[in-house]
């Protein structure tokens, strides 16, 4: 079945089609509701809700360029709307902070070294302000600018949480290179 | 010296001493802002390759409760806002057509059928009568051919003889006259002759009792021409029927009916679109004010139906039709962000630009109304609900007014130029934002 046929049949209800839908990207949703989230029931209600989401829009969407795309999109607004409901309130951006962390080549290269689970456990072990901020500049690519227009805060929040998701995984980086240096020692 | 123009020259000062001077920067700055960024960029590189394509098993029965979730929404009330609509104006219709419709339709009249009636209030048809009534001139008679057809002339009389083959029946002739096309000439008048069969025994009298009916709006001395229906024996017209002195109030003694005729008609309507696309209601998406029309692509719409006399001037219509349009629209959309727990309204932020190609193929059903108004101009007013082919998600439900411009007569085809306007009631196209499209056109219809 090829997409567009994929995507008509499930623009006029066809429950196979769906779940081809659903068997295709299914994954790939689910692994997006998990960075968002620091619990795995929350990360299930938010996938749930994500594809709720997709099945009623595919409806009335006229064109879908990516259905991949569209599908990432739908599940990355539908977590970040499940933090909305949270009434997450974000500390306003302290100067103090500003220039702190530098993550420097050894952090990176160690950085690079990281299976994605590990990264994925320090992501969601991040508070929520700090993870949301994470994933939307570093993952989904979102200036501040734009972060700080989606979550309602200002540009310089948005700097200040991310600074303090990137300490936090300096942190990390420099446990786990401590252990490596022990190890190697 | 003024103070503005002291001001003035204090800014020219500090703006040459100060803004164009420069200082030595920290050593090494530089490289650490490149440290930084490239430190930035290529973190943002790991990391986005760690997690790109990854996935992640969800839950076991995630997809039924999804299907669940998605097949109890679908089970809306029966009364649903567009059934609610559609019910509210129908009923207005209905109404509006009891306060139009004579009164004496609305009261139960006499029907001649096969079965064995009790004769209405027959007038007397003796020739005296007759006689009288020719001498006063107001008298029609009515000739019948081989072919059953009869004509009338203003001024003349002819007599013809029942014959029943069935010697214990009566045959009880009548006349039935009424408008039944209020599309033709309102000089024609069809004459129906109809027979009911009686037994003998209930009507010994060997002179027949014409039974004649007519509907009100009748005018007598304008027949030109009459069909008799043969009953089921043979049977010839003994005498003329009896007319009365139509002058008189049809109330007195004298029941009538109307025989129906049933129009059948095809239209053709040519569509202008006028597309508005209109924010949902509490949605989370917002349209801009910024809609371009990209291209007016016509649509057409074609269908069928009937119309139905109700009375002299009023005549239900009903049909099916078909109706397409396409357009080409753009239009800035923006999406709404509650404020994070401090009771802010939401702000919207630029979501796109949105190219969109609408299509509508809808199958419509039609119900309306037609009033004449003056030498068979009329108005109309109609109501159209269906829902989109291959989908019955997409739903429209238009009302329109329209009403006869200009028409003429082929052979047994009438043709009429007819405005169109009509207002979308709704039309469900997405489930943020609703197309909506006025549509204006004019349209061909050929009845029959």
């Amino acid at each position: 079945m090829t997409t567009k046929t994929l995507i008509k049949k499930c623009q006029s209800g066809d429950a196979k089609a769906q779940k081809k839908l659903y068997d295709l990207y299914s994954g790939m949703v689910m692994f997006v509701c998990s960075r968002y989230t620091n619990d795995s029931e929350s990360a299930k209600d938010i996938f749930q809700e994500a594809f709720i989401r997709i099945f009623e829009s595919i409806v009335s969407t006229k064109k879908i360029d990516s259905l991949k795309n569209w599908v990432y999109t739908i599940a990355v607004r539908t977590s970040i709307d499940a933090h909305r409901k949270k009434n997450l309130t974000l500390a306003e951006h302290n100067p103090d902070y500003g220039n702190v962390y530098t993550l420097t080549d050894e952090h990176l290269n160690i950085l690079d070294r990281l299976e994605y689970q590990e990264i994925m456990e320090v992501v969601r072990n991040m508070p929520d302000g700090y993870r949301l901020v994470f994933n939307l500049y570093l993952v989904e690519g979102y200036s501040h600018k734009e972060i700080g227009e989606l979550l309602d805060i200002s540009e310089s929040t948005s700097r200040s949480q991310l600074t303090r998701s990137k300490q936090l995984l300096k942190k990390h980086l420099e446990e786990i290179g401590v252990r490596g240096y022990e190890k190697a020692v | 010296m003024r103070r503005q123009s002291k001001i003035k020259l204090l800014r020219e000062i500090l703006s040459k001493k100060i803004r164009n001077n420069s200082e030595t920067p920290p050593h090494g700055a530089f490289m650490q802002i490149q440290k930084t960024l490239s430190a930035d960029s290529r973190l943002k590189e790991i990391i986005s390759e760690k997690f790109k394509n990854k996935s992640l098993k969800p839950p076991l029965d995630a997809f039924e409760a999804i299907q669940t979730h998605l097949s109890n929404k679908e089970k809306m009330p029966f009364w649903s806002r567009h059934k609610v609509q559609t019910a509210v104006i129908l009923l207005v219709i209905v109404l509006m057509s009891l306060l139009i419709i004579p009164r004496e339709l609305r009261t139960s009249s006499l029907s001649i059928s096969g079965d064995t009636p009790s004769p209405p209030q027959a007038v007397d048809t003796n020739r005296q009568s007759l006689e009288k009534y020719k001498s006063e001139g107001d008298t029609i008679s009515v000739s019948g051919t081989e072919d059953h057809t009869l004509t009338t002339t203003d001024i003349g009389q002819q007599f013809f003889v029942s014959h029943v083959e069935d010697a214990d029946k009566t045959v009880i002739p009548s006349i039935e006259l009424n408008n039944t096309d209020s599309n033709d000439s309102p000089d024609k008048t069809h004459l129906t002759s109809k027979a009911s069969v009686v037994h003998s025994q209930a009507n010994n009298n060997s002179d027949l009792r014409p039974i004649v009916t007519q509907s009100p709006g009748v005018d007598l001395t304008r027949v030109q021409k009459a069909k008799m229906k043969p009953y089921r024996e043979s049977i010839y017209i003994s005498s003329p029927p009896l007319l009365t002195d139509w002058r008189e109030d049809s109330s007195k003694n004298v029941t009538y009916f109307q025989k129906r005729i049933n129009k059948f008609f095809i239209e053709v309507q040519p569509l202008y679109n006028q597309l508005m696309i209109e924010n949902g209601t509490g949605s989370v998406l917002r349209l801009s004010d910024n809609q371009q029309n990209l291209s007016q692509k016509l649509g057409f719409k074609v269908g069928g139906g009937l119309l139905i006399p109700l009375s002299d001037k009023l005549r239900l219509k009903t049909g099916l039709y078909y109706l397409q349009f396409s357009k080409q629209i753009e239009y800035n959309l923006f999406r709404s962000i509650q404020g994070l727990g401090n009771g802010q309204s939401p702000l919207f932020y630029f979501e796109g630009d949105i190219k969109e190609s609408i299509e509508s193929k809808l199958i419509l059903g039609n119900i309306g109304f037609e009033l004449d108004l003056y030498k068979n101009h009329y108005i109309g007013i109609e109501y159209d609900a269906g829902y989109s082919i291959g989908s019955t998600k997409t739903r429209a439900s238009n009302i329109g007014l329209y009403f006869s411009l200009a028409q003429f007569k082929l052979g047994k085809f009438r043709y009429i130029v007819e405005p169109h306007v009509s207002h979308t009631l709704t039309s469900s196209s997405a489930d943020f934002y609703s197309f909506r499209s006025n549509l204006v056109g004019f349209s061909l219809k050929v009845v029959r």
